[in-house]
């Protein structure tokens, strides 16, 4: 059964979120005198307004579960709706205050917001700098913001409809689990937002020490947090020229990119949890390496000129492109013309992306480590034809319905690639920049390589292929299966 | 002698009642199976009653109310803990109550058995004592059996002559020669069965095995001297993952021995690899000849056969060996057995029935007693005394105190210092005291150890 008044009920409650989180950047207009405050204004009229209509005229639905298949439409719609209204600043922007030079059409300003809300951090915006400091606010709220709606997906909506690492995260980690943090998914949920504020706040607190501005500082920190990407500069971190907010900035993506829940046990001091991570061990494990080795092979190509120097640059990147964040602290497609080995480490860390029930993208750590030990699984299997291999993490059974259902996710995760990578290459890209912009998008990294590299952006791929980069951002963050279940006939049927 | 009441007539209740009633103890046995009262009652002389062992009414038809002794060894843990719990109740306070419990949860929990909240005074877990002494057997892989005394700090090895040994024909004085400086004592052997106490002038034939006494220190060095080479254990191929077999596998790949374990039950298999870590279980019959080759079984350095079904652990073991394994140890409970396989080449034979029962007579026979064990189907026990002030045999040189026939002085524990026994050795009071003899002369034996 879909009952649309209960999806149209929660739409409209979102609605109304997203318009009273516009009163943010509506006073930094105002009080910046910039004149771009109605772009917020009308926005903000609408979605209350509207908003206000819907949710009054629709029954209230108190005391009702909702079915599977209706959580399904109401996180897809979510997404999409959001998005548009979250476009509408960016649209009247462009429309009222001579803004037409950065957002020349709805779907421009409905990328950005997508982009901003998936955490992707993939703009069409060709100098940043200009823009006036409202509507820089606005792009980092929608990371901040999309960062806890990610958050809220993966410890309860997720785990509900059976997809996700959520679940996993449930067999991974011995004595307190996610779900045992508190016995109710909403007390959960705002163990973790308050997590994340916490983070956030001291992210911005170090930056300030470091000397910058506090309107930087919290831009940075929300889209660090989320792991977006969105800066107030044209040239990212590099702007800065500043181990120290490089440093900073590297450890919080860091711990952006770790399961939210985790941060709950070393923050009580217990540091051993993390170890007996697996997932932990492994995306630290992965950051350490890939750092190292390409820090190794830039030196010794001759790119830089100490090791020191290079792994300053090659870890930064190393962990913003696994996290999925997407700064930058140096051009690295610049790597790319020196040495095709270090960036093909580079692309590897695209497809795997952070921890799950972190707000990183990608497939996720722990899916690529269960592919691994599937892998083992079945070499071992051709030595020892009659043995019972079970695949654990951390000495617990991991059920073969999630095997299958991961194994299953990774072969969609290449097919959707593969797709939208040929589609991109319609649109007159080279084969490596379509590549790169699928693999910016679907794992919501935001920059890629070639044209779409850290300092390039979206603006020239055509209305259609950004509606295609879209599709992909979105398919990444639900984690394929909410959106592509949408388009299975037997979803809707009966 | 006092009353005693078995709970139980299954091998252990049986193989206790033979022993105890031999003893001169009064012996009642409860059993709900009439097949098995029937048998007891048409071999032992024992008091039989069928019903449930834990009601208050049959135990009291037994006699509880006079009891010395309550051992519950039932299939049963919660019968046996129940039967515990009603003797607590109405047998006389001085009443000691002996229990066999399996469940590893019940055995483990920290308040459960302990501070006498269900009566029961002593448990035994006959699984787990054989998973134990396999890991000892593992541990000195040339022993068909090892026995350990004082807190570990004595040893006894059962050694089986092989083919080549260097000891064949050789007389136990001239055994003695290999030993200059006492590091160990030739205390028994057996042959073709039967287990003697030996004089000087026997000499050793193929296939015989013999008991020796020494210290853990001396082990290797004592082995080498009698050509047992001395080899470190790498691998073990287990068949039977219950619980003998999962706990075996547990202690050895945490002793990083690489480890295969072969169970039939397809379930059982995954729970298996589910708890265990690096073991390679393995789904399959051990007697299934191509299972065991596929996967190399004869080439590791033991094969371990403790499934349920003892049938299928000699055949296994027997395969394991005809197809080339160096060692095979199986689990056995019927007692005929025992020798019948060690003849066709099992080189040990582990018996939990057997263990059962020697770990309940040391229980009984505490106090002066400190350890019994069976050997060689109980036609001889190993006891350790502790030597009280006034007995017979203290503060005098071995060879004064006229040692009856049939016993036999192996060791002597002073403080902390091992002694192998030699004619001028003294034993003084509180020594721990290693004893061996023939069942005719346990009862000479005992009165040289208890004050008069």
């Amino acid at each position: 059964m879909i009952r649309p008044f209960l999806i149209v009920r929660f739409l409209s409650a979102l609605l109304i979120m997203i318009g009273l989180s516009m009163f943010a950047p509506w006073g930094i207009a105002l009080w910046k005198s910039s004149g771009e405050q109605t772009s917020f204004l009308y926005p903000i009229l609408i979605s209350l307004s509207f908003g206000g209509i819907l949710l009054h005229s629709t029954p209230s639905f108190k005391g009702q579960s909702i079915s599977h298949r209706e959580a399904f439409i109401i996180v897809a719609l979510g997404w999409f709706f959001t998005g548009g209204i979250a476009a509408l600043p960016f649209w009247f922007f462009g429309l009222l205050h001579n803004g037409s030079h950065y957002f020349p059409d709805y779907t421009s300003a409905y990328f950005e917001a997508i982009s901003g809300l998936t955490t992707t951090g993939a703009t069409i915006l060709p100098s940043i700098q200009d823009l006036p400091a409202s509507i820089l606010f606005w792009r980092a709220l929608t990371h901040w913001l999309g960062g806890m709606g990610i958050i809220l997906l993966g410890v309860a909506i997720l785990p509900f409809l059976g997809i996700g690492g959520m679940q996993l995260f449930r067999a991974e980690v011995p004595g307190p689990t996610a779900d045992k943090l508190s016995p109710r998914i909403a007390e959960t949920a705002k163990s973790l937002w308050l997590i994340y504020l916490l983070l956030t706040v001291v992210e911005i607190l170090l930056l300030m020490l470091g000397g910058m501005s506090l309107f930087d500082a919290i831009c940075h920190s929300f889209a660090t947090l989320a792991t977006g990407g969105f800066s107030t500069q044209n040239i990212s971190i590099e702007a800065y020229h500043s181990l120290y907010f490089e440093i900073v900035i590297s450890t919080f993506m860091f711990l952006a990119g770790m399961n939210f829940a985790l941060h709950f046990f070393w923050l009580r001091g217990k540091f051993e949890s993390l170890w007996k991570n697996e997932e932990f061990r492994f995306y630290t494990s992965i950051v350490v390496i890939w750092s190292v080795s390409m820090a190794v092979i830039l030196q010794l190509t001759g790119f830089y000129k100490t090791f020191g120097e290079s792994l300053r640059y090659t870890s930064f990147q190393v962990i913003s492109i696994l996290t999925s964040t997407g700064f930058s602290s140096y051009n690295f497609d610049l790597w790319r013309t020196h040495s095709s080995f270090a960036t093909a480490w580079l692309v590897t860390l695209m497809f795997i992306g952070g921890c799950a029930g972190s707000t990183g993208g990608g497939i996720k750590v722990i899916r690529i480590w269960l592919l691994f030990k599937v892998a083992h699984r079945e070499l071992a299997r051709l030595t020892h034809p009659r043995a019972i291999f079970p695949v654990k993490i951390e000495n617990q059974v991991v059920s073969e319905e999630i095997l299958s259902s991961i194994t299953g996710f990774f072969a969609l995760y290449l097919l959707s690639i593969g797709i939208a990578t040929v589609t991109m290459t319609y649109f007159n890209l080279d084969l490596l920049s379509a590549l790169m912009a699928v693999l910016a998008s679907i794992g919501n990294i935001g920059p890629g390589l070639a044209k779409v590299g850290p300092y390039a952006n979206y603006a020239f791929i055509p209305i259609t292929g950004k509606w295609v980069l879209i599709f992909c951002m979105l398919l990444g963050r639900l984690e394929l299966y909410t959106i592509l279940i949408l388009l299975v006939p037997q979803f809707w049927k009966r | 002698m006092g009353h005693i009441i078995i709970v139980g007539a299954g091998e252990v209740g049986y193989h206790i009642a033979l022993r105890l009633s031999r003893e001169f103890w009064d012996v009642t046995i409860i059993d709900q199976d009439p097949t098995l009262i029937e048998k007891v009652a048409n071999s032992l002389d024992v008091n039989t009653i069928v019903g449930n062992g834990s009601s208050p009414q049959i135990l009291r038809e037994a006699g509880i109310e006079k009891t010395k002794l309550l051992i519950a060894v039932t299939d049963s843990d919660e019968t046996n803990i129940l039967a515990c719990a009603v003797a607590n109740i109405y047998a006389p306070p001085e009443c000691q109550k002996v229990a066999r419990i399996r469940n590893t949860d019940y055995i483990e929990d920290e308040k459960l058995l302990r501070q006498g909240h269900l009566g029961i005074d002593f448990h035994i877990n006959p699984e787990r004592a054989s998973a134990e002494k396999i890991m000892r057997l593992l541990e000195t892989p040339q022993a068909t059996n090892v026995l350990t005394f004082a807190d570990d700090r004595v040893l006894l090895l059962g050694l089986q002559l092989g083919e080549d040994s260097k000891l064949f024909g050789k007389s136990f004085a001239e055994l003695g020669q290999l030993n200059p400086e006492k590091h160990f004592l030739a205390a028994a052997m057996e042959r073709n069965g039967t287990l003697i106490i030996p004089r000087g002038d026997d000499r050793l034939q193929p296939k015989d095995t013999i008991y020796i006494v020494t210290t853990p220190e001396d082990q290797n060095d004592v082995l080498r001297r009698l050509g047992f080479k001395p080899k470190p254990l790498e691998s073990v191929a287990i068949f039977g993952g219950d619980r003998v077999g999962f706990f075996l596998a547990q202690q050895l790949e945490k002793q990083g021995i690489s480890v295969r374990l072969i169970e039939p039950n397809r379930k059982r298999c995954e729970q298996l690899a589910s708890q265990l870590h690096k073991t390679i279980v393995l789904h399959g019959d051990a007697t299934d000849r191509a299972l065991l080759e596929e996967e190399n079984i004869p080439k590791f350095d033991v094969f371990v056969a403790v499934s349920d079904d003892e049938e299928s652990n000699i055949l296994s073991a027997l395969l394991a060996k005809r197809l080339g394994a160096p060692k095979v140890i199986s689990l056995v409970n019927k007692a005929s057995y025992e020798t019948l396989i060690r003849n066709v080449g099992v080189d040990a034979a582990i018996s939990p029935r057997q263990l059962a029962t020697s770990l309940i007579l040391h229980f009984i026979r505490l106090g002066k007693v400190l350890q019994v064990d069976a050997l060689g189907e109980e036609q001889a026990e190993a006891i350790e005394f502790l030597a009280s002030k006034k007995a017979p045999i203290v503060n005098k040189t071995l060879a004064q105190a006229n040692i009856p026939k049939g016993a036999l002085i192996g060791a002597i524990v002073h403080k902390d210092c091992v002694t192998i026994a030699k004619g001028d050795t003294i034993i003084r009071e509180n020594d721990r005291v290693i004893v061996f003899a023939l069942q005719d002369a346990i009862a000479q034996i005992e009165k040289y150890f208890l004050s008069q």
